[in-house]
């Protein structure tokens, strides 16, 4: 049973992982939307949808933890299943000796700690300290900024044997500083996992010390028959979580990632899952070291909550006044509240004109998507960004929906305008303008000019991308720190002409 | 001396030019039919591949452009992320009944491009283009990246010296030329001429060193396109070349087609100012066209065959 129950967590895991893989690395973007709901049963993009008002998924991962303790940690998080197979393939380099786990002391302070200064700081309204340390966020960022330039480098080299079956892609929308970001991630994750297993999801990981304090009362959990076990230690050696002892026949439930490894380790079926309501409740003494944790993350909370109730207004937004936010965040605080920079969004954009913020947005807004019209603009009928995001930092719109979002509006600066300068046409920006916001009107010498009216631009930046102005643009989108719905242009009406004749 | 090389280089360009124009019709004309041929043809009145059929027909037919075993290139324009009731994209099924036809004349393959302005895929999706050229047994061509632009110098051009030029402009054997009627912003119309710009990379280049001039200088590259077919079965007339939606757009069943892009221009702008005012001069590169030895504005002086379904 065990053993099937084992192969199912294994089989079930590699799935989980292709497929949220996919949604980042799919250079097609044939298979991506097919998968794309994989990133909704996360654990961080649905507390965040919850916070947001949505929370179904969250209730199910919530309850299936309380059931049957971490099973999200295995089966579902694609850093904890990464994790499994550096450790796995670590394995293998490794002599049978040096493969052995043992016990290790629960390191409660520091877990819980980060876990209540991540919760403190999602309560003032800031995602900063989740992004840079949630499993789904690190992995998603992992596989845009390092496994997609990988595969794209794969695919342009089969471009250029197969050139009519292959497409060239570019590299211009990836940011240096976010790949060094995520690489340092994953070679941090890759070096942890490989010597000791699971520590990250138990030292540093919140949703792990989160889903911890839960899995401690879950109903189903991993236990020792005390009058089977030899005390063989066989099921502590599997164990990558180091959470179970042995000697003294007890397992840290609060670390446990219900892998089941132990209970196909064991000779004498002594270690499984038990009911674990069943009669006795073997009360242990409270240490030390919870103590002080409980202490220290009470404190962290009820400051925040302090901070919450008295300085509503706390955290100052500074920011560039230019950065333009992503169609559907609404605003640039709505983004900072709800996004954890997985970056699917940028995965997804075809036109590829989101990439990581640096600190366009401020300091905390680093990493968060930021459109910039430098490679692309955004398409006016496009919404994949605001429907792939599973935290609901970009709010989900249809087509019809998001004409009317307007994000930022151009600016056009006659000085720098080449019909201007050089006398001669261009009307590049007008012919790039959806809505006509950007239109010609009369100038000099039949020229025409360029005008901007505000009240129909939606701030897609096709404008800004095409302008031919150097040094200088001489047409820019100015973003809106809060998004401004617009009327959708007005169709101009003309009459139905038949034409008999050919003209000359 | 400047001036002594660039008539030199005018002269031996025209001299080139005009010998290959001649081997070409006689190639075409001499076995079968001594009289002379259509220079410009326009159809009015018919669906798409009905238009092209009679205007095909009245040009002397495909295998005047297009002879057995050639590989053909079409350039339609898919600039837009627009469905072809909205006129911003040459008409799919104009674009299939070509490749049918190119096929059956014997064309070794038919390839088509365009270097789109919104992104590549949703255009060449949403404009039917990629289905209809699918299901002709036509080729859709990749044109979003640098990589598939070879440089070439424009000696003949006065503004444009140089331009990153489309692959396949050199590597298959035929060009056509397949623009769809538009009122433009900037370039004030969008017919043949402009429809090449399409081939090139830098389009930003273009607009900021005189638009309309870089437009005609194009022209003189010594490729040009065998044959322009002027989708006018649906015109924007008005917030071009996107538009703004279908309002924008009249319905003329129309087709003109001619070996030179700057007299079926002028053909064309001619027929757009029955429904909106606009001149040649307005859209000015078809008079620097002219004024290049691009083609001739003066279609009276042309065999032109004018026919109604």
């Amino acid at each position: 049973m065990y053993k099937f129950l084992r192969r199912f967590r294994i089989v079930f895991a590699i799935l989980f992982l292709i497929a949220v893989t996919l949604v980042f690395t799919d250079i097609s973007g044939n298979t991506s939307s097919f998968f794309k709901d994989v990133i909704r049963f996360q654990f961080t993009p649905a507390l965040l949808s919850a916070m947001a008002g949505i929370a179904g998924v969250f209730i199910f991962l919530i309850l299936i933890t309380f059931l049957f303790g971490r099973i999200y940690c295995s089966f579902i998080c694609p850093t904890g299943i990464f994790q499994d197979a550096v450790t796995f393939i670590a394995n293998i380099f490794k002599s049978r000796k040096k493969r052995r786990f043992a016990y290790a002391k629960p390191h409660r302070i520091l877990r819980y700690v980060i876990m209540t200064l991540v919760v403190a700081l999602l309560i003032l309204g800031s995602t900063k300290c989740l992004l840079n340390l949630d499993p789904y966020s690190n992995y998603g960022r992992m596989a845009e900024n390092v496994f997609r330039p990988v595969i794209i480098s794969a695919n342009n080299t089969g471009a250029s044997l197969f050139p009519t079956t292959f497409y060239h892609i570019n590299y211009k929308t990836f940011t240096l500083g976010s790949i060094i970001y995520s690489a340092l991630f994953l070679v941090i994750i890759a070096l942890m996992s490989a010597l000791r297993g699971r520590l990250y999801c138990n030292t540093v990981c919140p949703v792990g010390s989160l889903l911890g304090l839960i899995s401690k009362y879950s109903v189903f959990r991993i236990a020792i028959n005390k009058t089977k076990c030899t005390h063989c230690r066989l099921c502590e050696i599997a164990c990558k979580s180091q959470c179970i002892n042995s000697k003294n026949e007890q397992v840290d439930s609060s670390r446990c990632v219900q892998c089941y490894n132990c209970t196909v380790s064991c000779k004498h079926s002594a270690i499984g899952l038990r009911f674990a309501y069943a009669k006795k409740e073997n009360k242990h003494a409270v240490d030390a070291g919870k103590r002080k944790a409980f202490i220290i993350s009470a404190g962290i909370l009820s400051a925040a909550l302090i901070t919450k109730i008295f300085a509503p207004k706390l955290r100052a937004t500074t920011k560039n006044a230019k950065a333009i936010a992503p169609p559907g965040a609404e605003s640039i605080d709505h983004l900072k509240k709800y996004c954890t920079a997985c970056h699917a969004c940028i995965a997804k954009c075809p036109s590829r004109v989101l990439r990581p913020a640096f600190n366009e947005y401020g300091f905390d807004g680093a990493l968060l998507p930021l459109m910039d019209y430098k490679n692309g603009y955004c398409n006016y009928d496009c919404t994949e960004c605001s429907n792939i995001c599973p935290n609901h930092a970009l709010i989900p719109k249809t087509s019809e929906e998001k004409k009317k979002i307007q994000i930022g509006k151009a600016r056009f600066i006659h000085e720098n305008c080449i019909i201007v300068l050089d006398g001669t046409d261009c009307g590049a920006c007008d012919e790039h303008c959806p809505t006509k916001a950007v239109h010609m009107v009369s100038f000099r010498d039949g020229l025409l000019i360029p005008e901007v009216n505000a009240d129909l631009c939606v701030g897609c930046g096709g404008c800004e991308y095409i302008c031919p102005g150097r040094p200088d643009k001489a047409i820019v989108v100015i973003g809106n720190e809060f998004h401004q719905t617009v009327a959708l242009p007005e169709q101009q009406k003309q009459e139905e002409k038949t034409v008999t004749d050919f003209g000359f | 001396m400047e001036r002594r090389n660039f008539l030199k280089a005018l002269a031996l360009g025209s001299a080139a030019g005009m010998i290959q124009w001649k081997s070409k019709n006689l190639f075409a004309a001499l076995p079968q039919n001594p009289a002379p041929l259509n220079d410009l043809v326009a159809v009015m009145g018919g669906e798409p591949a009905q238009l092209y059929a009679k205007a095909i027909a009245s040009m002397g037919g495909i295998g005047r452009f297009v002879k057995k075993g050639q590989s053909v290139v079409i350039k339609p324009n898919i600039g837009w992320n627009k469905t072809p009731e909205l006129a911003a994209d040459t008409n799919p099924l104009l674009v299939s009944a070509i490749i049918k036809d190119c096929l059956a004349a014997g064309a070794s393959e038919v390839g088509v491009f365009d270097h789109t302005c919104d992104e590549w895929r949703s255009c060449y999706k949403t404009s039917g283009i990629e289905d209809a050229v699918k299901n002709a047994g036509g080729k859709m061509l990749f044109a979003h990246e640098e990589k598939y632009y070879r440089q070439v110098s424009i000696p003949n051009g006065k503004r444009l010296k140089s331009a990153k030029v489309h692959e396949a402009i050199f590597d298959y054997d035929v060009w056509i030329n397949v623009p769809i009627l538009k009122n433009h912003g900037g370039a004030k119309m969008t017919i043949a001429l402009k429809n090449s710009m399409g081939v090139v990379w830098d389009r930003r280049y273009w607009h900021a060193n005189d638009l309309q001039q870089c437009i005609a200088d194009f022209a003189t590259f010594s490729k040009k396109p065998a044959l322009n077919i002027v989708d006018a079965y649906r015109v924007m007339t008005q917030n071009g070349p996107q538009g703004r939606g279908a309002n924008d757009v009249q319905l003329a069943k129309a087709i003109f087609m001619s070996t030179d892009p700057v007299a079926v221009d002028t053909a064309a702008v001619a027929f757009f100012s029955q429904y909106k005012e606009m001149t040649i001069n307005d859209a000015s590169h078809i008079k620097l066209g002219e004024e290049l030895k691009v083609g001739t504005t003066k279609i009276n002086e042309l065999k032109v065959e004018r026919i109604r379904l």
